[in-house]
């Protein structure tokens, strides 16, 4: 396979991926490390009876990274619907018409 | 191209319809169990009816779904949605201690349990960012044939099948010993005969089906554990507070606990009976230290009481704790020394007065930075990077259809996920809540069911006895297992019966999935990778899926014989496998993908070095293992390396393999052109 293929926006497709994942990644650490540092500081309160840090970390955290994996999918499926992209290789093996059966 | 989205859409579709009849159908189950026990049924029948009906169930689908193919056997003909495969993962994931532990450990240990719910999810951002699309992309049947595939070569294909043995094995003893412990307690059958309907139930899914059995059976087993879970908590919440989101509820309820709470620290009764417990524990200590001769002199002891309150024709009741104790006496004196210091431990947890619940690192001193904190950091790296590195749950975005929707099905997991995990906090509270205004202050003549049931079953996993004599019980008299806040949950909020055998059907698919899961990706790596790709090439297409189910059959009996001769410390286990993951196949993935100078040899020789610091820190530190393998004694102190817990290993794990793979890589040789070209197409550029 020859590197003379690609063109510019194939190989930008992979930069601007690798910020999408950097960016992603940022907010997961901050995230996850922002209820440690609440706990690590004492702080207090109440949120809905709960006591604040927990809450924050058993019911706020896990949403957030629900959050982020779908803006991750939606935003790489607006990069990939580029037309300028060739093909996916392994989706050529899409599926069949043939109805399985659960 | 908007063919087949037409095509795809009506078959999600047909699966939505059929999915819904079948919810339906196990609704209806549901209520004609509910009807029997309002006419008078036994309990045990309907314990029977909800085990038999439900494996049945997923035999059927199993049965239903049976093929030879080999794209279908391994991948299930890459054509599940992604919202299904969202939920067969999600039925793959939770395992019997996710089910029963998650909410075991927040009632436990409270914050610190945090620790598991932050991993387990978090994990999955790093599995959607990461690694699943790429996976999809290069368009492999196994994970070890992914590494293949990606650094060409024998060598880090055959490592990962040896690292998918370590981190899977493990598991799926867990599991099988889970699902027999579950019928054991549900029907009264023996724990054999247990592990042997356990076997038979999986190896008729996995057998004939493959994945594509197991996908469509894990959905099903998705939506029983989900309705499982769910409608004792919302159930209990509506009980208890008149609300009926269960967050809410316990949101109502959680003052009075912490009122309670002080109530009982401050109790002088309470005080007393915590007192009793230290000196428990100290004369085990002393019994400890006067071995060998204490392991006599107790022996008669005991045996004396036992003439004594015989002749006095003390109360049955009595006599037969006594026998019991008796016949349980450790045959040796090393055995001694060993079952001695584990209730030696556990008296000292019982002496400790209840934390305040739920408030953050609540030992470490004045906000100083401890052993606590750095637990619970590594506990948290540990789970978080294995989850993104366990096999099983990896090979999982391989039957979607397209890249996309390997991560869309990645987003659908998590949300499914999370349908369980944010009502465990919920639930740990409901209970908490109930054992102190319910049980506690209660008078001993009058004790619930529950109690007498599990006791009588199993003292490690409910113990209540009259220890000062005032008949009334205090909370330092009750011991319960972490299990059995979901498992006797909902006999505790004083819930039909009904409940309790839902819950434990869905305890049972959930050891079943994540069983199925795990026993496909040992039996897929041994056959395709290890048969197929490395010892013999030439096979023929139907005869790599028939070495593939003869793999499997021997995986699941090893296993299963494994299982009934395991010590019993099913949550050490399934934590080996996370650290293992952690330590092997997260680097070697996350750096295959993005860092294109790493070659077959750094790849290779950093999982193993992983793996095996991970494996002797374990040996080192956990005391089964290190008695099996050093020959010391369980009861001797352990070093820990920076107080770091067993549990934790692969926190040492990682960074020598990450170190590895970079410093192995960088001296030997570039990857040549073919891996470059691989790895080219992965990246789509």
């Amino acid at each position: 396979m020859s590197n003379s293929v690609h063109t510019k926006r194939q190989k930008r497709y992979w930069q601007v991926s690798l910020t999408l994942i950097g960016t992603c990644l940022l907010v997961w650490l901050g995230v996850t490390l922002f209820p440690l540092i609440l706990a690590q500081l004492q702080v207090t309160g109440t949120l809905f009876g709960w006591p604040m840090v927990f809450a924050l970390a058993a019911f706020g955290v896990p949403l957030v990274y629900l959050a982020i994996i779908g803006v991750y999918s939606l935003v790489m499926d607006r990069i990939e619907s580029s037309p300028s992209l060739p093909p996916e290789s392994s989706e050529l093996s899409a599926p069949s018409d043939e109805e399985p059966k659960p | 191209m908007s063919g087949s989205d037409k095509g795809l859409y009506a078959w999600q579709l047909t699966l939505g319809k059929r999915y819904a009849f079948y919810a339906l159908g196990f609704g209806l189950l549901i209520g004609a169990s509910a009807i029997l026990e309002v006419v008078g049924a036994a309990r045990e029948w309907i314990g029977y009816i909800f085990l038999f009906a439900t494996v049945v169930m997923y035999a059927a689908i199993g049965i239903f779904c049976r093929t030879s193919d080999p794209v279908e056997y391994y991948v299930a003909g890459r054509r599940v949605p992604a919202v299904f495969n969202g939920m067969a993962t999600a039925a793959d994931w939770m395992s019997v201690a996710s089910f029963l532990g998650v909410a075991g450990t927040l009632y436990l240990s409270g914050f610190n349990g945090l620790a598991f719910i932050l991993g387990w999810t978090g994990g999955y951002v790093l599995l959607a960012l990461l690694i699943a699309p790429y996976l999809r992309r290069m368009g492999s049947l196994t994970i070890p044939d992914f590494l293949g595939t990606r650094f060409g070569g024998h060598l880090p294909r055959l490592v990962a099948v040896v690292c998918t043995l370590a981190c899977s094995f493990s598991y799926l003893v867990a599991q099988i010993y889970g699902v027999g412990l579950i019928t054991t307690r549900l029907t009264g059958l023996s724990f054999e005969l247990g592990v042997f309907i356990a076997l038979g139930s999986m190896l008729v899914c996995s057998f004939l089906g493959g994945m594509r059995a197991v996908t469509w059976t894990q959905v099903g087993q998705y939506i029983i554990l989900v309705i499982a879970y769910l409608l004792p908590v919302i159930w209990l919440s509506m009980s208890q507070a008149d609300k009926v989101i269960p967050q809410a509820g316990a949101g109502h309820v959680m003052a009075q606990v912490a009122e309670r709470e002080a109530e009982i620290t401050a109790d002088p009764v309470e005080a007393e009976l915590r007192r009793y417990w230290r000196a428990q524990a100290d004369l085990k200590q002393i019994h400890i230290d006067a071995l060998p001769l204490s392991w006599q002199t107790e022996k008669d002891a005991l045996r004396t009481q036992l003439l004594r309150a015989r002749e006095a024709e003390a109360s049955m009741l009595q006599v037969r704790q006594l026998e019991r104790e008796l016949a349980k006496y450790p045959s040796t004196e090393d055995a001694a020394r060993e079952y001695w210091a584990a209730e030696r431990d556990e008296y000292r947890v019982r002496a400790k007065p209840p934390e305040p619940f739920l408030q953050s690192f609540t030992q470490g001193s004045d906000g100083q930075w401890g052993d606590m904190q750095n637990n619970f950091l590594a506990l948290l790296v540990c789970l978080m990077l294995g989850t993104a590195g366990l096999p099983h749950i990896l090979m999982r975005s391989l039957t979607t259809p397209t890249v996309s929707a390997a991560r869309r099905s990645v987003f659908w997991s998590l949300f499914f996920i999370l349908a369980l995990y944010l009502m465990a906090p919920a639930l740990a509270v409901l209970v908490k809540n109930e054992i102190y205004q319910q049980v506690v202050g209660m008078s001993f003549a009058d004790l619930p069911e529950w109690v007498s049931v599990w006791s009588a079953l199993d003292r490690s996993l409910v113990d209540l006895r009259d220890i000062n004599g005032d008949g009334i019980v205090q909370l330092a008299e009750l011991h319960l297992a972490s299990d059995m806040v979901v498992l006797a949950g909902p006999e505790i909020g004083g819930l039909p019966y009904v409940m309790s055998g839902l819950i434990a059907a869905g305890a049972m698919a959930a050891a079943l999935s994540t069983a199925d899961g795990l026993l496909l990706t040992l039996s897929n790596a041994l056959s395709h990778d290890m048969s197929f790709k490395v010892v013999s090439p030439g096979m023929k297409t139907h005869r790599r899926v028939l070495v593939s189910k003869v793999f499997l059959l021997f995986v699941a009996f090893a296993a299963a014989w494994v299982a009934t001769r395991t010590p019993a410390d099913i949550i050490f286990m399934v934590t080996a496998a996370f650290s293992f993951a952690a330590a092997s196949f997260f680097p070697g993935l996350v750096l295959g993908i993005f860092w294109a100078r790493c070659n077959k040899w750094g790849v290779s020789i950093g999982m193993l070095a992983g793996l095996a610091v991970t494996a002797y820190y374990m040996a080192w530190t956990q005391p089964w293992l290190r008695d099996v393998f050093f020959g010391i004694s369980r009861a001797e102190p352990i070093e820990l390396w920076w107080g770091i817990e067993p549990n934790a290993a692969g926190i040492f794990g990682v960074p020598v393999a990450l170190l590895m793979m970079v410093l192995v890589s960088l001296v030997t040789p570039k990857p040549d052109a073919s891996a470059q070209a691989v790895l080219a197409n992965l990246r789509r550029a």
